[in-house]
């Protein structure tokens, strides 16, 4: 043993007659390590917990919550931000237009566009044109610069409403504070009353804030129409055209390629008869099924007359340029009278 | 060193071939040897997915890879250095229980350092020279470090060696 003793490699031997412990195959391991750097969606789907198809329709149902949040805000936003509601009310020596109030609004949040507010005001004496625009703001008072022309003559007066009608009106400056009133003079009319009003946004029937969803029954409105024929959408527009006096009152729908519908409170020649149901308006024409929807109840009449003239085009008829193009969906509500003459004012 | 890329299929042999010794090489560092054995997977499936390069001759490379995981896992697990009294890292021969954990409780009352040398040379079969690469320290010093790891060894394991199955397994390689 004295030998053994002093010999290491006896040490050495003796213990690699020690095996080692395996390790377990790396196959094995492999397959933990592929869900282990598995990506998300694979990892969520092996441990999911509940049934796939109702995490889906759950993800779907997400999905289409949250797009239509989206799109009210769109909706929305599309009119949202400051606006500046402007009142005129025409003063006791303004005639036949004493007493009225006409209504505009503009943008105040600083950008150029949507910064003006026209009307014009129909009288039976005259035609009252008011052209504004903001110049400034300081604060909450808004600085206005006002033109208006009146122009007396019936209701029907043919008027060109191009820059040239105010260029030897001046402008009048208007500082104008919240629920404060201001007057201006307008030349052959008399005074008018102007009081500001900041919204958040646009109501829905500007110049009419006060309208109920009961039509009264003087009234023919058409808001945002849709016209449908046989199921198909062939005109979509929006804004609104109201008529508060005629006993005639009629919609013109001008459609392009199709031409115009007119659609009567009367009966008149060559029209067919239609069913009238708070927004909706039914008929059939020319072996067709049409519908027009509207925002608001029309009429409280239950019927209404309507003729279909496939060769109008407003180039040939409408006086007022912004009105004479072909190319777009166009309405109007005046008196059955106004609307089948050859050419057709505002 | 001249480096090349390696294969799947080569990484698989070498895990099969040293996979063992590696995780009880880890062990022989104080880590619990499932811990060992995880971490050498992982450290070959990283090298399978990266297709690293490496050495012409891998095994230096690979010890000092897991030598560094070893530090990880102390680092992440603050769990004792010491060699675990509780794990066996070398398998235990029908009838050689108690002389294998006399050997590993041997192995644990010796410096790390010098049970590194011994178990490098003993079970990862390398010479002094492929040593001192993986431990990065001079040969000479492997050298010392494994000698005086005998010495004490032989010490502590002399009952097992005289007339134990240490004296057997000597006669009959006589």
């Amino acid at each position: 043993m004295q030998g053994q003793e002093n010999d290491p490699n006896d040490v050495e031997q003796y213990l690699k007659t020690f095996q080692l412990r395996q390790v377990r195959p790396l196959e094995i391991c492999s397959e933990q390590n592929r869900r282990a750097t598995a990506s998300w969606w694979e990892k969520g789907l092996t441990t999911m917990r509940i049934p796939k198809l109702a995490f889906g329709v759950m993800l779907i149902a997400i999905i289409a919550l949250s797009s239509g949040l989206v799109m009210v805000r769109a909706r929305a936003g599309a009119a949202t931000g400051r606006f500046l509601e402007l009142k005129y009310r025409i003063g006791p020596s303004g005639l036949a237009h004493s007493g009225r109030v006409d209504i505009c609004v503009m943008r105040v949040d600083g950008s150029q566009k949507g910064n003006t507010c026209d009307f014009v005001d129909h009288g039976r004496e005259g035609l009252l044109l008011v052209k504004t625009r903001l110049t400034g703001k300081v604060d909450e008072s808004a600085q206005l610069r006002i033109r208006a022309k009146y122009i007396p003559g019936d209701g029907d007066t043919e008027v060109d409403y191009s820059e040239a009608l105010f260029k030897d009106i001046p402008e009048k400056v208007l500082p104008l504070e919240p629920s404060a009133k201001r007057e201006f003079e307008v030349a052959g009319l008399g005074k008018i009353e102007v009081e500001g009003e900041y919204l958040d946004h646009i109501p829905p029937l500007v110049y009419r804030p006060q309208e109920t969803l009961d039509p009264n029954p003087k009234e023919f409105r058409i808001v945002a129409p849709v016209l449908v024929r046989d199921n198909q959408v062939i005109a979509n527009a929006d804004g609104s055209s109201i008529d508060t006096g005629s006993p005639d009152a009629t919609l013109m729908l001008y459609v392009p390629g199709e031409g115009r519908y007119l659609i009567s409170e009367v009966p008149f020649e060559s029209a067919v008869v239609g069913g009238v149901h708070l927004g909706k308006i039914t008929f059939s024409l020319e072996s067709h099924d049409y519908l027009l929807l509207t925002s608001m109840p029309v009429t409280v009449s239950e019927h209404v007359w309507v003729k279909h003239e496939p060769s109008f085009k407003p180039s040939e008829h409408m006086t007022r340029q912004s009105d004479a193009r072909d190319d777009r969906v166009m309405f109007l509500v005046r008196s059955l009278k106004t609307l089948e003459q050859e050419k057709i004012g505002h | 060193l001249a480096a090349r890329n390696i294969s799947t299929a080569s990484l698989t042999a070498l895990y099969e071939k040293h996979g063992s010794t590696l995780a009880a090489y880890l062990c022989c560092r104080g880590v619990e040897f499932a811990s060992a054995e995880d971490a050498v997977q992982q450290l070959f499936l990283k090298l399978m997915q990266a297709k690293v390069s490496m050495p012409e001759e891998p095994l230096a490379y690979l010890y000092r890879a897991v030598r560094n995981t070893s530090f990880n896992l102390r680092r992440s697990t603050r769990r004792e250095v010491e060699m675990n009294e509780a794990e066996n890292w070398l398998m235990e021969p029908e009838g050689r229980a108690e002389e294998v954990l006399s050997v590993q409780a041997a192995l644990r009352d010796i410096p790390q350092e010098q049970r590194e040398a011994v178990f490098l040379k003993v079970w990862g079969g390398m010479t002094l020279q492929e040593i001192s690469e993986v431990l990065e320290i001079p040969m000479n010093t492997v050298a010392s470090r494994y000698r005086y790891a005998l010495e004490k060894l032989r010490e502590k394991l002399h009952p097992l060696t005289n007339g134990g199955s240490y004296a057997r397994t000597r006669k009959r390689s006589e």
